[in-house]
């Protein structure tokens, strides 16, 4: 036996534990947590939210599904036109995002009442605790497997984005490393938010038809079956979601689940049961919380394959349906009450 | 399996400590590193492992046999046995395709119709690599240089060692046999060489290759019609030093894996970007294979002992050979003929400058020196499209986007600036890693073994050295 070597090895290996237990102590201390770094992007948007001084009337929160789906201009304008008034709408979902991110971002930018309605996604993507259930180790070495990301990122600054870097400081460490992961992210993918209210469609594209092989009828079965994970709740996102509720009742907003309608042959793909379990999960949530939960998967059936892109995203089409129907029978009726 | 993924991490240490909880057994130690090189082969395909075992087989007995026989055409014979099957996988695995493609286009050429079919067989990992292995071990008994290995084990494992197996370096039987023979185990010098060796590698291929490969290189040559002057050359720079830090990075964790159980491996790489010409250039760019194609067809040919003619001839049939040992396509023989017609040329100027006295090529300016250095370079990176691209025309495509100043930007209004800021990024970690590698090395090796393992560890998770999904070595394909 190598005496040299087997020391060497063993000394070698000490300094490395020591190294990844004071990373994950920093790590926690810090709260550099991954699951905030894949829900990039869009940030600006936010930050766009916090610093505008208008009044805000409806903010939503949600994954790509919501951010697919609403278009704010549009509820903006027609809601404008029914009140009478200047109504402000924000889409602040965010591809891939979990609750505690929103726990996080209600947190940092609700002021009081502003908004006055918050529409907080509540379709099973959000709340899915499969997606997102790490360890401290995984978080640590996933954070720091975001730095060859952030050189890619660096390489991109220019004058405007290094402001905006620069700009995030005011959220701390944590922000920071969400920020350097949204900016990156829009800039790697090109996947802007496309208007400065957020969501995916500015209402000049709502009318552009999208190319057919983006549409559903070219979505198969099995990739989506693929791409959704089991939805499975967690006592972790029950925690959020009262981190959310609790935020709302502090900053006097109203808190509303909404769960929009996915394409009808998505969810036999689930195991037996699944959905049941899933949508009993939130209505005992929302019922614990005195949150309104609206549920459209079967009140609004859509089920023109036109409306979407995949099983979960809308099409311009379906964005500009869902919006138009969303300001006229939920907003309206809520924001006209108050 | 992969050096920069996560299973290796797991795998590594395993053979390192069963490495040395075996060294006074060296009979038992060679079979327990024989029997992992052969589980890490079969990560990728376990089938292919047949042709290893063939090859190695092959050559063990044809080896023998020549050590026996004084025949000189019954070692004929045997040569031939050993270089057939060897040629003969090589050319079934690798190149049949293209010989069956051009065969249906000179039959469709003269009037007939050609519509063979193609084989479309999965090319073997590594098989370009230690077929050649294999046949040095031949050849240098053949030539009289080598006696014939007496175990089969050492001569298996010869074959197998994993760290070099699936992309080089090219180990010569007479550099790793006579190791095995003495059973060694690793020095102190040896694992702080070995571990900053992966920890080097990893990072010139991760931080390099990787993100030059992601962010400029793979878009350019996947897309050249969109792109400009300014773009096409920023993608072609990208692809130089991706290359470089892929293959050398391979390299050098395959050199540090090595050194950790006890086995040093040649150099591959030797700061090729300051060659000052493209002689040197080849002299310092994957050294192993250069030196076994100068040994091995070179030379046997004549080397320079026919006259200046004969020299070229020599010179532009071995670079042709490597051009052709990369890949099967008329686009690997062109660049090999190119690197011949450049390293022709480099021979004629020295020649030239030999015949004007100036024998001295350090007395020059620092001027002219870095000068040479930026010719050479750039001589070289233009051949580089032909090892880029998989065809004449996707070649052709990329001139066009270096010809396209009416749009320098094309549709890529973005990539200057970030072809800029990463090629500096690149250029920096590239010299610092070649120019000032020996000193940090120094550095490294008078830390502490505590000290190294955190700093090992936390270069790694910082920069995502290893990952579930990495980003495979492009020599793989060869």
């Amino acid at each position: 036996m190598g005496k040299t070597a087997l020391l060497y090895f063993v000394r070698f290996l000490i300094g490395a534990g020591v190294a990844l237990v004071a990373s994950n102590a920093i790590a926690r201390v810090t709260h550099l947590r991954w699951e905030h770094v894949p829900n990039h992007s869009y940030l600006q948007v936010a930050d766009g939210f916090r610093d505008s001084e208008n009044a805000v009337d409806v903010v939503f929160f949600g994954t790509s599904a919501t951010r697919n789906s609403v278009v704010p201009e549009l509820i903006s304008a027609q809601l404008s036109g029914a009140l009478g008034r200047s109504v402000e709408c924000w889409n602040l979902a965010m591809p891939n995002a979990t609750p505690e991110v929103f726990s996080r971002l209600a947190a940092t930018v609700f002021r009081e009442d502003r908004p006055q309605l918050l529409i907080l996604e509540a379709v099973p993507m959000l709340w899915d605790a499969n997606r997102r259930t790490h360890t401290p180790t995984e978080v640590f070495w996933r954070w720091f497997a975001d730095l060859p990301d952030l050189i890619r990122y660096a390489s991109q600054l220019n004058g405007r984005k290094l402001r905006e870097a620069l700009r995030g400081l005011d959220w701390g460490v944590e922000a920071l490393w969400i920020r350097s992961g949204v900016l990156m992210q829009g800039e790697l993918t090109g996947s802007h938010p496309t208007g400065p209210f957020g969501g995916v469609y500015e209402l000049d594209q709502l009318g552009i038809p999208v190319p057919v092989d983006q549409l559903l009828s070219n979505t198969s079965h099995q990739r989506e079956k693929d791409r959704v994970s089991m939805f499975r709740t967690s006592p972790q996102w029950r925690e959020e979601l009262h981190n959310i509720a609790a935020t709302c009742k502090a900053n006097g907003v109203t808190l509303i689940l909404l769960h929009q309608p996915m394409y009808n042959e998505l969810l036999p793909l689930f195991e037996p049961g699944a959905y049941a379990d899933y949508m009993a999960w939130m209505t005992t949530a929302a019922t614990e919380e005195g949150v309104e939960l609206i549920v459209l998967q079967d009140a609004w059936p859509m089920e023109d394959e036109l409306d979407f892109r995949d099983f979960i995203h809308y099409s311009p089409r379906g964005a500009a349906s869902f919006s138009a129907r969303l300001a006229e029978e939920i907003l309206l009726p809520r924001l006209g009450a108050q | 399996m992969l050096f920069n993924s996560l299973v290796f991490l797991v795998f590594f240490p395993i053979v390192f400590l069963g490495n040395l909880a075996l060294a006074r057994t060296a009979g038992l130690r060679k079979i327990f590193l024989l029997a992992a090189s052969y589980f890490f082969y079969a990560q990728w395909d376990y089938r292919f492992l047949l042709l290893i075992w063939l090859s190695t087989a092959v050559d063990w007995f044809v080896g023998g046999a020549l050590g026996k026989t004084e025949e000189q055409s019954k070692r004929r014979v045997l040569l031939a046995i050993s270089l057939i099957v060897n040629l003969g996988m090589l050319a079934t695995f690798k190149y049949m395709d293209f010989f069956i493609e051009s065969a249906n286009v000179l039959i469709n050429s003269i009037g007939l119709q050609g519509n063979i079919h193609t084989l479309r067989w999965i090319l073997p990992v590594g098989i370009s690599f230690y077929t050649f292995q294999t046949m040095s071990y031949t050849l240098d008994i053949y030539f009289r240089k080598l006696t014939p290995q007496k175990s089969a084990l050492d001569f298996a494992l010869f074959v197998a060692f994993f760290p070099q197996l699936v992309a080089g370096p090219i180990v010569r039987a007479r550099d790793l046999l006579p190791q095995l023979e003495k059973n060694p185990l690793p020095s102190r010098a040896d694992l702080s060489a070995g571990t900053y060796d992966i920890l080097s590698g990893l990072m010139k291929k991760v931080l390099i290759a990787d993100i030059l490969g992601a962010q400029l290189a793979t878009p350019f040559y996947e897309n050249p019609e969109q792109y400009g002057v300014f773009g096409a050359t920023a993608g072609i720079y990208a692809f130089a030093f991706q290359i470089f830090g892929d293959f050398a990075g391979y390299s050098q964790i395959a050199i540090g894996c090595s050194r950790l159980l006890g086995y040093e491996l040649p150099k591959n790489f030797d700061n090729p970007f300051m060659s000052r010409t493209n002689l040197e250039i080849w002299r310092r760019w994957h050294i192993t294979l250069l030196t076994w194609m100068r040994d091995y067809i070179y030379i046997p040919l004549g080397g320079s002992r026919g006259g200046e003619k004969k020299t070229y001839r020599n010179i532009m049939l071995t670079n042709l050979c490597a051009g052709v040992w990369h890949g099967a396509g008329i686009n690997f023989v062109i660049w090999g003929i190119v690197n011949g017609i450049t390293i022709c040329c480099s021979r004629f100027y020295q020649r030239g400058r030999k015949q004007r006295g100036k024998v001295n090529l350090s007395s020059d300016s620092q001027f002219k020196i870095w000068s040479q250095r930026a010719i050479t370079f750039h001589i070289w990176i233009l051949a580089m499209p032909l090892f880029r691209t998989d065809s004449l025309a996707d070649v052709a495509e990329v001139g066009r986007a270096l010809m396209r100043f009416s749009s320098p930007l094309g549709n890529t209004p973005d990539v200057p600036l970030r072809g800029v800021l990463l090629l500096l990024l690149a250029v920096a970690m590239t010299s610092c890693s070649e120019y000032y590698g020996n000193s940090i090395r120094h550095s490294w090796s008078r830390l502490l073994p505590e000290v190294q393992g955190a700093l090992f560890l936390i270069f790694i998770g910082m920069f995502g050295l290893l990952s579930v999904e990495a980003t495979p070595f492009i020599y793989f394909q060869f």
